[in-house]
């Protein structure tokens, strides 16, 4: 087991964890920097276990005594089983709802993450990355539900980007927060881009390495 | 050969296409069928290929998360430059030759990824060191008797080894006898092509076959590797027939490709890992050699086992290395060192899975002995025992994609010696593995090989 704490409480995973335990370790570990949602945690006590409905990815969290476990597959004494789909906002399937409704609700709060606003999930992105080798200089965003530029770095005399990224506010927060990889939020179309083609693949490459937990 | 004695050559030789064959990272046969014309004019840079053709996976997806310095900005060409001394004709098409090229830029620089420019560095770090090497490799496979497409169609469940034992056995020649008309027909395009056989024989496995090369320079020794695989490929297709050289393709033994290699003094031609007035026979050219690659093999495994399935080889008494350890004639050990006799004095290496680019084990075989050598290390203790089953060490090797390129990422040496962006490129390549091989519809909590692996490995690897 490797342990490391976050706002006191501990989350542990296995030593070889999978990209699935990895990324939910990585969510609790940025969430409980929210004071409200540390709190709640601090006053969870159950297990459950989260399964893709389309592929076998599982993993089982147990919460209590101020700890998460996350471990790869479903656990016997997982007390409630949601299948989901970890891609979309698909409605799951429960199982154990009818034994533990109480702990089911608690868990879909426990799972609502705090949200970020896309202009500080950038900034807390840039200012953690922009030194990565091979990243822009800097990168001018537009989000387009709030008809908003926001730029991370410091723009040439030109006024010309080295990178320009346009979406929704929620998708621009989804792949700076560590949420999704760009260059898939590329190719689904939920966010767009004028860039080098290094640029595209290293700035990828960062929030792959974001979204594990590994930046 | 140069590009004025071609014309002659490919009208000697009645060759009208000529065939390139580069392998990616993964190790995939990669080429274009050309006119000779085409061919001819292209040379000495050779022809275009995208820059996807070595940033892809196995499967063809490109690397869109991985960046190197000498990838084209946009997507724009590199090149395969042709190797004329490997040019050769196909023996079996009358009009057809081959031709192993390189990696290069438009300026006919080798690319730093390209597997073969890596060997040829190793090599040549080796010469500055005033040595030459011989180096071969045993391949094993397993046979079945039906084709891809049926086995393809049946989902990987219809698999019939073709042998007369289904419970397995070694050197078995009732079993060996089923495989003869292909391996019949194997040696011969082999011998065609001019590459040099030891024997073959029936393997532990059902249906597994293992076919030993002739020594010989290590990048001549490991363009052999993909051209009779090549030819496997193309005699079991021809047959109806199919073979694989994936790792673990069923519940059984595994498919390793252990790696033999020796140095000789440049200047006197004499075996250098031989001293007869040291210990045990070994010189300390040998002594420190083995303490590189001991050193440097952890990281090594990342390169030596490079799918999801290759890690499904590591099982104690399966006759598959566990720890970082070495002995002499000790087959439980990952090196197993002869040392006995002046004319056989080598290393065998046994940790590579069947499913490994030759080019690059050998590379970073070469590149763990480099750094020993290159640093004085000393060895850890000879072990001469049985290297399986034991308790917990750290001597224990990575046993899973993950944990190897990790290990890749933190080894000081083989970057030093290979370069940091080329191990750093590697491991995240097979960082990538692990990422589609769970997400992509693998089961984490299963043993048994998934039928992702067999889609993504099988025919391919």
């Amino acid at each position: 087991m490797t342990t490391d704490t976050a706002e006191v409480l501990a989350i542990s995973t296995e030593p070889d964890p999978t990209p699935l335990v990895k990324i939910f370790a990585n969510k609790f570990r940025k969430a409980l920097t929210d004071a409200k949602f540390a709190n709640y945690v601090r006053n969870f006590h159950g297990s459950f276990a989260l399964a893709s409905l389309k592929d076998p990815q599982s993993l089982t969290i147990i919460v209590g005594n101020g700890k998460i476990s996350i471990t790869h597959g479903i656990a016997a004494n997982a007390e409630i089983i949601i299948r989901m789909d970890f891609d979309k906002p698909v409605k799951p399937k429960i199982e154990g709802l009818f034994r533990h409704p109480m702990l089911a609700l608690r868990i879909s709060k426990l799972l609502q993450f705090p949200e970020t606003n896309w202009a500080d999930a950038a900034t807390g992105f840039w200012d953690c990355n922009s030194t990565y080798p091979g990243m822009p200089g800097n990168i001018k965003i537009h989000c387009i539900d709030e008809d908003r530029d926001f730029i991370l770095g410091d723009l040439p005399t030109d006024g010309n980007p080295d990178m320009h990224i346009s979406g929704k506010g929620i998708d621009i927060a989804d792949v700076f927060s560590g949420g999704s990889v760009f260059v898939q939020a590329l190719m689904t179309g939920r966010i767009k881009s004028i860039a080098s083609f290094e640029h595209t693949v290293v700035l990828s490459d960062v929030t792959v390495q974001t979204l594990l937990g590994e930046r | 050969m140069n590009k004025q004695e071609l014309p002659d050559w490919l009208d000697r030789h009645h060759v009208s296409i000529i065939r390139t064959h580069a392998t990616s990272l993964d190790g995939p046969g990669l080429g274009k069928y050309l006119h000779r014309n085409k061919f001819f004019n292209s040379l000495p840079k050779g022809h275009a290929v995208s820059d996807m053709a070595l940033t892809m996976d196995v499967n063809g997806t490109p690397h869109m998360t991985l960046w190197h310095p000498q990838r084209e900005a946009n997507l724009g060409d590199i090149f395969l430059k042709p190797d004329l001394n490997t040019l050769i004709s196909d023996g079996t098409d009358p009009n057809l030759g081959h031709c192993i090229v390189d990696f290069t830029n438009d300026q006919g620089v080798p690319m730093d990824l390209c597997p073969r420019s890596t060997l040829k560095k190793m090599v040549a770090r080796v010469a500055a060191l005033g040595y030459e090497i011989k180096a071969t490799y045993e391949l094993e496979f397993f046979v079945y008797k039906e084709s891809y497409q049926e086995i393809r169609a049946s989902q990987f469940r219809r698999m019939t080894p073709l042998t007369t034992s289904t419970k397995g056995g070694i050197y078995n020649l009732r079993n060996a006898y089923h495989v003869k008309p292909l391996m019949d027909e194997v040696i011969k395009r082999m011998e065609w092509q001019g590459i040099q056989w030891e024997g073959w024989n029936d393997e532990a496995g059902v249906g597994q076959i293992e076919l030993n090369l002739v020594p010989c320079d290590p990048v001549t020794a490991a363009d052999n590797v993909v051209r009779t695989k090549q030819i496997l490929f193309e005699v079991a297709v021809d047959l109806g027939l199919s073979v694989t050289f994936m790792a673990k393709p069923g519940s059984g033994y595994s498919s390793g490709m252990h790696i033999h290699h020796s140095l000789l003094d440049t200047d006197s031609g004499e075996p250098a890992f031989f001293d007869e007035q040291a210990d045990q026979h070994r010189s300390q050219l040998m002594t420190q050699w083995v303490a590189g690659l001991v050193a440097t093999m952890p990281g090594a495994v990342s390169y030596l086992c490079p799918t999801v399935n290759s890690f499904r080889r590591f099982t104690d008494y399966a006759a598959v290395p566990m720890t970082a350890s070495w002995g002499e004639e000790n087959k439980s050990t990952a090196l197993r060192l002869i040392s006995r006799a002046k004319n056989i004095a080598r290393i065998e290496h046994r940790v590579g899975a069947s499913d490994l680019n030759p080019y690059l084990a050998l590379a970073v075989i070469l590149a763990g002995g480099i750094a020993g050598v290159t640093h004085s290390l000393t060895p850890t203790e000879e072990f001469n025992k049985l290297a399986w089953g034991l308790p917990a060490s750290p001597s224990d090797l990575p046993m899973s994609i993950s944990q190897a390129a990790k290990c890749l990422k933190d080894d000081e040496l083989l970057a030093e010696v290979l370069g940091a962006s080329n191990t750093n490129y590697w491991a995240k390549t097979r960082q990538a593995e692990w990422l589609v091989f769970h997400t992509e519809g693998a089961d984490a909590t299963s043993h048994k090989v998934s039928q992702w692996e067999y889609d993504r490995y099988f025919e391919m690897i």
